[in-house]
């Protein structure tokens, strides 16, 4: 419907389009507006119906074939900011953002988009003054500059600038209608769509998630003429795949939702998820079950059809025997059902599938997804019974048939390393030895097991299950699932202490043995994880604080190794680097540089050096020090070897001033250092600060005599030194 | 619709829409995409449409005859065309109506997955296609083979022939479909299938997989070193089957599959690349062929763009090879992996 005239909301008058270097744009103002308007330079001939002005509803769909559901939800979440961004780039006022979008479309609507660009009154910077006039008298660059722009010479002005006096002339560029920039404006925000993955099709060179198959773009009633990927744009649509094959015709953007609704489409994916959710729940009542709330669950079936139709199949109560964990994970990973529960939160044996078509027979479609399912548990229980005729402790002894790793031998062999290292560390850690070995014993045996062979992500939590069938204590079962955790940077450390042993034993064995056999990460590539196991161990010993040395650690870990020679050196830096990305996320990684260059290879006393220093730079006495830290910079022109202070030396009272303080200062910081009080340390440190100012004042450090230079220098490395105890300020202050 | 009828059908199906219909290969494979059918024909700016079974053998998938919905060996129907054409979906809906899938009856559903055949290089984006819940096509853009771009880009149809025609047939386990009438699948199969799971999880010499493995992957590189790119990709397939067996026999632990599957994707690029080279010195024979015949200036652009695009690709792989060099020995800038 065309809208009257007026409406315009205004919503990005005033923004300021970008413009080139030696330009500047502005909109002109509405008085200046109806002057050019009165000139006869607003409408392009042929243009004056009333029906035809005034802003209009702008439509864009894009038709392709399947997305993913992730992207789907990427895709309409960045929409609207893209969209109104190049609307604001071009000048053109516009109403509100509506997008949809299914499995096979992307739409966005916006009301009221303003007829055409306002005028633009833009100054145009030409050459300098020397250059554009000779003796009063405009140069040829003058007249290059003024027919440019398209002005009399006599036109041009000069202007003051901070680099001296240019010549400006000032033009007014006219402002398109918006029929003629959209085209352009559309392709490049369907350019601009950006995809984790993104693929080409046939002969295209474009990339876009999946195939475009068709474009439906409206201004108005009219179609707007554009076209992407060899697709041009038209006033159809198309319903869903199989229930409304035909192109549809959208007369105008306020029709878009009627007219898919017309064809089992709900373009909009907040209606498809209630429905959903409504379906469920009386699918909920009908089966007298409840599903396992799973709202990823749902956002991706809500992704994965046009139309929703939920229907409720079931399964035979045998399978129930099967560990939850595999049941539930077959059904949600494999098909995408909602699993359910009965009686107190015990797994039911139905599931909810969500179907895309509103098929003939909803019957014949739930038979065949039982069936399916039906197969998938099958499979499953068959893996269940046949793993547990072996048992979990016959089939730790297959493992010395699974390689772990070409140079470090068998799985066998990581276990026994890791039962040595685990019993070794359980004190540590307040575990039990003898459990620890039990649990590394078995930890690996569900590696062989049918069901992890099947199921990958189960390793560990099938471990769990076996053993309790196997008559294995809860703390060793439960420590074979959290051996493997964290599996990620956020996720969970395990809640044991025989658990967290077993994890940090296997983590540095890996770490150690792989560096050992030279498997050193490059690049972003880390086949081995070995990374991921650093991360690992360094945020169990800290969120346990257990303060350890890593090279002790690792001296431990390397001397079980016999396959291949770790280089300590080599695992403990290894270590300290990732522990440097761990601390910089809790301080600067100014601070963390600071601290462990002053050494020390204990994560949990580097992580309270760290803390301290990161509170004490928050600290008013900290501005002042920085510049006492930068002062001490001086010392990187002395020789590496300062020698000891002579207090016969000194020749005023600054020297022996500060040789004082220190050295009343530096029983209190050991002490304190000792006792790992480091914030009390820095305050003890902080108080050096005056002597040290007044050193730096009155005395001249690099004195020509050799002797006063020497002893001056060493009584700076001496404080120095004590400041390291803590951390390198001069690392944070220079 | 008997097991026979539905390979039958969709060949015709196939050859009636300007498929070659070609012939499985003589050794093991894991998927028909690894038939050079597809995965050779799909490289360089040569059109190509073909169909074919391929049986495919997958050693960890047996089950001893006693899983009535997996098989160590099956059957693939295999589609390759390139360019993918821009009615691709319809023609592929259209040849499950061939088989009495209909869309109003059955709920047909395209979902995400992602393709990637790590030993053969290979990636490209598509669906699994559900009927009723049942996955039974594995449709795919391919985006690259052999590390190599593809341009044209293919599309490829896998139709899993079994369980198809258990949907159609409505049986529960796959050893009672009717193959032709009055022969079951498990009169076919069910013996064999009991014997090559005994043989892959506990006979196969692991030792004497391993040593051929080793050999394989050696005289592959003295094909490619010869110039016998088919010879060196059948080296390709050996080893591929054999680390297949030795994966089904447990005696790769997951630490080491990496590097085996890193070891046979070696193999797969050299052939690829290899390949590549021959068809470029013959001219591309078949940018002319079957009613196809460009313009003369039209296939030279075509060509220009290709290698072009193909230097372009081969450049900045070289540019990225060089960055994770220089990367890898500064481990400042490492970033920690999730």
């Amino acid at each position: 419907m065309p809208k009257g005239p007026s409406q315009n909301k205004s919503s990005n008058q005033g923004v300021d389009a970008p413009g080139s270097r030696g330009t500047t744009r502005r909109i002109l103002s509405d008085m200046q507006r109806e002057e050019t308007k009165r000139a006869g330079m607003q409408r392009r001939p042929g243009r004056s119906s009333y029906f035809e002005t005034g802003p209009k509803d702008l439509l864009l769909e894009l038709g392709t074939e399947e997305i993913p559901a992730a992207e789907l939800d990427r895709s309409l979440a960045a929409l609207p900011k893209l969209v109104t961004d190049k609307l604001s780039e071009a000048r053109l006022a516009h109403g509100d953002v509506t997008v949809w979008g299914t499995p096979r479309r992307l739409a966005v609507r916006v009301a009221d988009v303003a007829e055409r660009q306002p005028d633009l009154e833009e100054e145009l910077t030409g050459p300098p003054e020397r250059v554009a006039f000779a003796d009063g008298v405009p140069t040829k660059a003058a007249e290059k500059f003024a027919e440019k722009v398209g002005v009399a010479v006599s036109d041009l002005v000069l202007v003051e600038t901070p680099k001296g006096r240019y010549v400006t002339a000032g033009r007014v560029v006219k402002g398109d209608d918006a029929d003629a920039v959209l085209p352009e404006l559309l392709v490049s925000v369907i350019k601009a769509l950006a995809f984790r993955k993104s693929m080409r099709w046939a002969e295209r060179p474009e990339r876009f998630v999946r195939p475009l198959r068709w474009l439906l773009c409206l201004l108005g009633d009219g179609v707007l003429e554009l076209e992407y990927a060899g697709v041009r744009a038209a006033d159809t649509t198309r319903g869903h795949r199989f229930e409304a094959p035909d192109p549809v015709r959208v007369a105008s953007p306020a029709d878009y939702e009627a007219v898919l609704a017309g064809a089992a489409v709900m373009p909009d994916p907040a209606a498809r998820r209630a429905l959903i959710q409504e379906q469920i729940a009386a699918l909920e009542v009908e089966h007298d079950a409840k599903i396992i709330p799973d709202d990823r669950l749902l956002d991706e079936v809500t992704n994965l059809v046009e139309k929703p139709t939920a229907v409720c199949g079931v399964f035979d109560e045998s399978y129930l025997a099967v560990p939850r964990e595999v049941i539930v994970s077959a059904m949600r990973g494999h098909q995408r059902y909602f699993a359910m529960v009965r009686d107190h939160g015990r797994l039911a044996n139905c599931f909810i599938t969500v179907l895309g078509t509103q098929v003939r027979d909803l019957d014949v479609a739930v038979r065949g997804n039982q069936r399916v399912l039906a197969a998938r548990l099958a499979d499953a229980r068959f893996f269940w019974d046949e793993d547990l005729k072996v048992g979990l402790s016959e089939g730790a002894k297959k493992l010395d048939k699974v390689v772990f790793q070409a140079k470090l031998g068998t799985v066998a062999e990581k276990v026994a390393r890791i039962s040595d290292l685990g019993a070794a560390l359980a004190p540590i850690f307040g575990a039990d030895a003898d459990t620890v070995r039990t649990a590394a014993g078995i930890c690996k045996a569900d590696l062989v097991t049918h069901m992890v062979g099947e199921f990958p992500d189960l390793q560990g939590v099938m471990g769990h299950h076996y053993a309790l069938a196997a008559g294995e204590d809860a703390v060793v079962a439960d420590a074979i699932v959290e051996h493997y955790l964290p599996k990620g940077a956020l996720d969970a450390l395990p809640a044991g202490d025989v658990g967290a042993t077993l994890s940090v034993a296997d983590r540095l064995d890996t770490l150690v043995g792989c560096l050992g056999a030279g498997l050193k990460p490059k690049g972003g590539g880390d086949p081995y994880g070995l990374r991921r196991a650093a991360l690992g161990t360094l945020r169990i010993l800290l969120e346990r604080e257990i303060g350890v040395s890593l090279r002790e650690l690792v001296g431990e870990a390397a001397g079980l190794h016999s396959r291949v020679t770790p280089d300590v050196d080599e695992a403990v830096a290894f270590l300290l680097e990732r522990l440097r990305g761990l601390l910089a996320d809790t301080a600067t990684a100014e601070i963390v540089g600071a601290v462990m260059s002053a050494g020390g290879d204990d994560p949990v006393d580097l992580a309270r050096r760290v803390a301290a220093v990161y509170a004490f730079g928050r600290t008013p006495e900290y501005g002042a020090l920085a510049t006492t830290f930068r002062r001490m910079n001086i010392l990187k022109q002395a020789d590496t070897d300062v020698g000891e202070v002579n207090p016969d030396h000194f020749q005023g009272d600054a020297e022996r001033a500060l040789y004082d303080a220190l050295d009343k200062a530096r029983d209190r910081v050991n002490d304190l250092v000792a006792e790992r009080r480091y914030e009390d340390a820095l305050t003890v440190l902080a108080g050096l600060r005056p002597p040290v100012d007044t050193f730096f004042d009155d005395v001249k450090v690099m004195d020509d005599d050799a002797t006063l230079r020497a002893n001056r220098l060493a009584l700076l490395a001496a404080v120095d030194r004590l400041y390291r105890r803590v951390a390198d300020f001069k690392m944070i202050a220079s | 619709m008997n097991f026979q009828d539905v390979f039958l059908t969709l060949q015709r199906f196939w050859a009636d829409r300007e498929c070659l219909v070609v012939q499985p290969y003589d050794l093991e494979m894991g998927a028909g995409t690894f038939n050079p059918a597809t995965f050779l024909r799909s490289l360089g700016p040569e059109p190509w449409r073909a169909a074919y079974v391929e049986p495919s053998r997958r050693p960890t998938d047996g089950r001893y005859g006693e899983n009535p919905n997996r098989l160590g060996h099956y059957y693939q129907f295999q589609v390759l065309l390139k360019p993918s054409p821009d009615n691709v979906q319809e023609l592929y809906l259209d040849s499950l109506r061939a088989l009495g899938i209909d869309p109003l009856v059955h709920d047909l559903r395209f979902v995400e997955d992602d393709w990637e055949s790590p030993t053969l290089g290979a990636w490209g984006l598509g669906w699994e296609v559900w009927a009723d819940g049942m996955e039974i096509t594995q449709f795919t853009y391919f985006q690259q083979a052999g590390g190599i771009e593809m341009d044209p880009v293919c599309a490829e149809l896998t139709y899993g022939l079994e369980r198809i025609t258990m949907f159609l047939q409505g049986t529960d386990s796959v050893y009672d479909l009717q193959w032709a009438p009055g022969v079951t699948y498990g009169q076919i199969h069910h013996q064999d299938e009991v014997e090559r799971s005994k043989y892959s999880f506990e006979v196969a010499d692991i030792d004497m997989h391993f040593t051929q493995f080793d050999q394989c992957e050696a005289e592959g590189r003295r094909a490619i070193e010869a110039g016998c790119a088919m010879a060196a990709y059948d080296c390709t397939l050996r080893c591929s089957h054999l680390f297949n067996v030795l994966d089904a026999r447990g005696a790769i632990s997951v630490t080491e599959r990496q590097r085996f599957i890193l070891r046979v994707r070696e193999m797969a690029f050299a052939v690829a690349n290899s390949y590549l080279d021959l068809r470029r010195t013959l001219n591309y024979p078949l940018l002319g062929e079957e009613g196809k015949v460009r313009a003369d200036a039209e296939r030279a652009a075509l060509k220009t763009a290709f290698e072009k695009r193909q230097k372009k690709a081969l450049k900045k792989a070289a540019k990225a090879a060089a960055k994770a060099k220089k990367q890898g020995s500064d481990s400042s800038k490492e970033v920690p992996d999730a």
